[in-house]
């Protein structure tokens, strides 16, 4: 039994020695001769002897916790507030760290995520994540330091009826088994649907086995069709699963089964088709760099062999893969949501500052006293540091159930996978305690302790800089909020320079189909002309750029270059400002937008110019249909030409009420081309889906933005309350004097009129720096626009106002000879 | 002769030494330290029992309850293989330092 365990031991059985060490006390004096001299009192004589099991800085601890219980017991109002604003702080910024642990920071749930790889085409002119698949072979084939290599090719299929799409992952079949997941229901992919005369079979996710299918048990092993081609379906994903960079798959298929899915696909074959995201293992990590030494002699193999086909210069590079989101890539995202949530915890522990301040106002004589009969000031601090700890301890205690709950709706918010959940970790516990212990000792005991130096001057300078930094922190989270919304706000409103109601994008998908150029042209006349047949169609147009998608096609000075037939303007109502549109496929001419021509040839007639080798005909309107969120708009247009056909995409502007809806248009778009399985969306849904993030955004700013008001509010009305109580005598005196109500509030807001002010000019630069940084995501809207800024002041005065109403009533409507006689 | 309180630091291994020749209860070890000195060291239960509590809670000795000479019950303390080392210690160390300190004070 070591030492330790002895003193435990004493800790345990402590009624039990302390009741022998008194008897063998007791036995001692009572042996004592009547000459010998009797010192001290035998009490304190065997706490001394017990102070040596080591526990008397426990026992004082558990004084001054009791202490400090009864009095947090006693002023509810202040400890019920001051836990409720470090949970807010603590909560709010845990639960960020907790979205930024699960999803950076800890391991991928998957087997071995730390030997996972993901492999980069570098050289000095760019990067891509993009293979073709058959380099992807090469590679899997020469590359000895690479074990399992796993490749996934994306595509949009229809499964189950024609009308159900879904994303699908293409997959090599030891995906699965390589990733070590389990399947919910019947088997996953494993090395026999890879042979070359497997059956073609699909796995399904949770979410698509439930919405297709019912979950139904009996629909394995049972025939699916995929893109209308048989499929089995062998087996269901759970939701738990965590893959790689599939998160909102809803079936795989086996990669070598692209063909059964897209008919007439040359996706396996084809070196220029850049799709496969390329995937592998390495021994261990620090054999990454071993690895990809290794690889540049293979890639300059393969460039001696297929020179038109890997860059100039071109190496791979490995990466870890292990994580949701690697962190190099997301730090900024992360820095900017710290910087949001700081804010809110600056906020919160200014506020827990002011409170503990206004309260220490009345516990002067409460250390006066404490002092004068006979407490240290070590002591009365031992006590104060406690009290604030267990504040602290409370607190953050309450914002462990913020967080998780926080975090948790977060991580489902941005559709994170089942499988990802904040977990209450080690590193979770250290950060709230680590905030737990700042915001109450810093902001806390600080406060406090300045009661015990008596110089109210000082006192009142902390106050001020403390409601000044208040009021920033508020003032530069409800700006960006506003700025946010602002942005989101003026999309849906500011003219986007086109017209996407009752109008509608058909997608035939012809490059997974390995549609040549000939075959495409071929499919689009013919499909051009049925639309256009169609009742209730009133245009119909193709674009090599589809309107809300993520493809876009940019020259050196970011100018949007669209390939589009004459139709296009007249199907998404741009106007044509001056001159001509082109014909159908005429070349060597070309349009371009408003802002380009005013850009490029400011107080000229761009028509005649040159541009981009193209002669100008024609100016039309500004139409954002790609960068929705670009204010500069440059655009140019060619005549669609037959190298564009497979890529391009149809719009069709139909009429009101005359029944041409998405499900007929695809049937006329597949006409006779059966193995197609077009997808007709409206293209007001693709704008929502290009809305869904930003708006997320704004509501994250808004949430954040409302906490730090709350917070301010509670700081600002609690100080002025108590500034009213001080100075009730005050008043009374002023009133007694012949104030009137209006000089006793000057005389009162005076004090906080200049860290009100300062603050909310600190709360306004600060967002407008802010603002800057996040240009992108405004739409257009400038980082010093007037109605974010007044709007967040106005809301703050007002909310403010309401909060402080009370106090200031209080203040009017002093008795003067009352307060007078009080004293 | 008058009495005197034991130097500080030595009291464990007094108590120590007088338990090498066999285990004894509070007062006797008070009692054989006093006439052990000639009557010139006197150690009192302040002091006495946080230094017994510290040899206990060090292991150096344990302590079980048994019956006295004039019939009260006490406790008496027994002397353990960990205590016998650390005596030893402790003596080598005394030795040392007094000797020094006799060297300064007779060549001084």
């Amino acid at each position: 039994m070591g030492e330790l365990w002895r003193r435990l031991w004493y800790l345990l059985n402590r009624a039990r020695f302390e009741r022998e060490l008194r008897e063998e006390m007791d036995a001692h004096r009572a042996m004592k001769r009547e000459t010998e001299p009797r010192f001290g009192n035998s009490l304190r004589l065997r706490e001394e002897a017990a102070d040596e099991w080591g526990w008397a800085w426990l026992d004082r601890l558990t004084q001054d916790l009791r202490f400090a219980c009864r009095l947090l017991w006693r002023a509810p109002a202040f400890t019920l507030t001051a836990i409720s604003v470090l949970a807010l702080g603590v909560g709010v910024n845990l639960a960020a760290f907790q979205v930024i642990d699960s999803v950076a920071l800890s391991w991928l749930p998957v087997r071995s995520p730390e030997t996972l790889v993901r492999l980069y085409r570098r050289s000095p002119q760019g990067t891509s994540t993009a293979f073709s698949f058959p380099a992807f072979a090469f590679y899997r084939q020469n590359a000895s330091s690479l074990k399992s290599a796993i490749a996934l090719v994306g595509g949009g299929v229809t499964f189950g009826d024609e009308n159900r799409r879904g994303d699908a992952e293409f997959v090599t079949a030891n995906y699965f088994s390589d990733l070590g997941a389990t399947p919910l229901a019947g088997r996953l992919l494993d090395s026999r649907d890879e042979a070359a005369d497997a059956d073609a079979v699909i796995v399904l996710s949770e979410r698509a086995w439930a919405s297709t299918l019912g979950g139904e048990r009996a629909a394995i092993g049972r025939p699916l069709r995929v893109n209308g081609r048989p499929f089995t379906l062998v087996g269901v994903v759970p939701r738990s699963f965590v893959g790689l960079e599939d998160r909102t798959a809803d079936a795989w298929i086996p990669l070598v089964q692209h063909r059964a899915a897209f008919p007439g696909s040359t996706l396996l074959e084809d070196w220029r088709s850049d799709a496969v995201r390329f995937f592998a293992r390495v021994h261990d990590l620090t054999a990454a760099g071993a690895a990809q030494e290794e690889l540049r002699p293979i890639v300059n193999r393969l460039r001696s062999m297929r020179p038109e086909h890997v860059w100039k210069d071109e190496w791979l590079a490995l990466r870890p893969a292990g994580h949701y989101v690697t962190f190099d890539e997301a730090a900024p995202g992360f820095a900017l949501i710290g910087c949001l949530v700081g804010l809110v915890l600056i906020a919160a522990c200014v506020n827990l500052g002011l409170l503990v301040l206004a309260r220490t106002l009345g516990r002067d004589r409460e250390f006066a006293v404490r002092l004068s009969v006979g407490a240290t000031r070590g002591r009365i601090i031992r006590q104060l540091l406690t009290e604030h700890l267990l504040l602290g301890v409370m607190g953050a205690s309450a914002g462990c159930f913020v967080a998780i709950e926080a975090a948790r709706a977060a991580l489902t918010l941005t559709g994170a996978p089942g499988g990802l959940t904040p977990h209450f970790n080690l590193r979770a516990v250290a950060v709230a305690a680590l905030l737990a212990v700042v915001s109450s000792v810093l902001f806390g005991f600080a406060p406090a302790y300045q009661a015990l130096r008596p110089a109210v001057s000082r006192r009142l300078r902390l106050r001020s800089i403390l409601v000044g930094i208040q009021v920033a922190a508020a003032s530069t989270l409800l700006i960006v909020a506003g700025l946010l919304v602002r942005g989101v706000t003026r999309v849906v409103r500011v003219p986007l320079g086109f017209d996407y109601h009752r109008t509608l994008l058909a997608d035939p998908d012809l490059t997974s189909h390995g549609t040549t150029e000939a075959a495409a042209q071929a499919y689009w006349s013919d499909v051009e002309t049925r639309i256009r047949a169609q009742p209730g169609v009133r245009n119909a147009a193709l674009t090599s750029l589809p309107p809300f998608g993520n493809r876009v096609w940019v020259n050196r000075e970011h100018t949007i270059i669209y390939h589009v037939t004459p139709a296009y303007f007249d199907t998404l109502r741009i106007a044509l400002v001056r001159g001509r549109i082109f014909n159908d496929g005429e070349a060597g001419v070309t349009l371009v937008s408003e802002a380009l021509a005013r850009r490029r040839w400011p107080g000229e007639d761009a028509i005649g110019k040159e541009y981009e080798g193209a002669t100008i005909i024609g100016v039309v309107g500004n139409a954002r249909t790609v960068r929705i969120s670009d204010g500069l708009a440059t655009e140019c247009y060619r005549a669609m030409t037959p190298r564009q056909m497979s890529e391009a995409v149809m719009v069709i502007r139909t009429e009101e009420s005359r029944g041409a809806t998405a499900a007929t248009l695809q049937a006329v778009m597949r006409g006779n081309h059966r193995h197609l399985t077009p997808s007709v969306v409206p293209l007001q849904d693709a704008f929502e889906d290009k809305l869904a993030a930003p708006r997320r955004f704004a509501l994250v700013a808004s949430t954040l933005g409302i906490c730090a008001l709350l917070l301010a509010v509670i700081g600002l009305g609690g100080m002025v309350a108590f500034t009213v109580m001080q100075r009730t005598r005050e008043i009374g005196v002023r009133m007694a004097l012949g104030a009137r109500p209006s000089h006793v509030v000057r005389a009162i807001a005076r004090q906080f009129t200049t860290p009100l002010a300062i603050g909310a000019a600190a709360g306004s630069l600060l967002a407008a720096s802010a603002g800057a940084i996040l240009s992108r995501e405004l739409f257009g809207v400038s980082n010093l626009d007037p109605l974010a800024h007044g709007g967040a002041f106005l809301l703050f005065a007002v909310v403010a106002a309401l909060a402080t109403l009370p106090s200031v009533r209080r203040a009017i409507h002093l008795d003067p000879v009352q307060t007078l006689r009080h004293e | 002769m008058p009495e005197s309180g034991v130097p500080p630091g030595t009291l464990v291994m007094l108590v120590l030494r007088v338990l090498q020749s066999g285990p004894l209860h509070g007062y006797a070890i008070a009692q054989r330290i006093h006439t052990l000195s000639s009557d010139v060291l006197q150690v009192e239960e302040g002091s006495l029992y946080p230094a017994l509590q510290r040899i206990l809670v060090k292991g150096w000795a344990r302590a079980e309850w048994g019956v006295s000479e004039t019939n009260r019950r006490v406790r008496f303390y027994r002397l353990t293989p960990a205590g016998r080392a650390r005596l030893a210690t402790e003596m080598g160390e005394y030795e040392r330092v007094n000797a020094a300190i006799r060297t300064v004070l007779r060549t001084a």
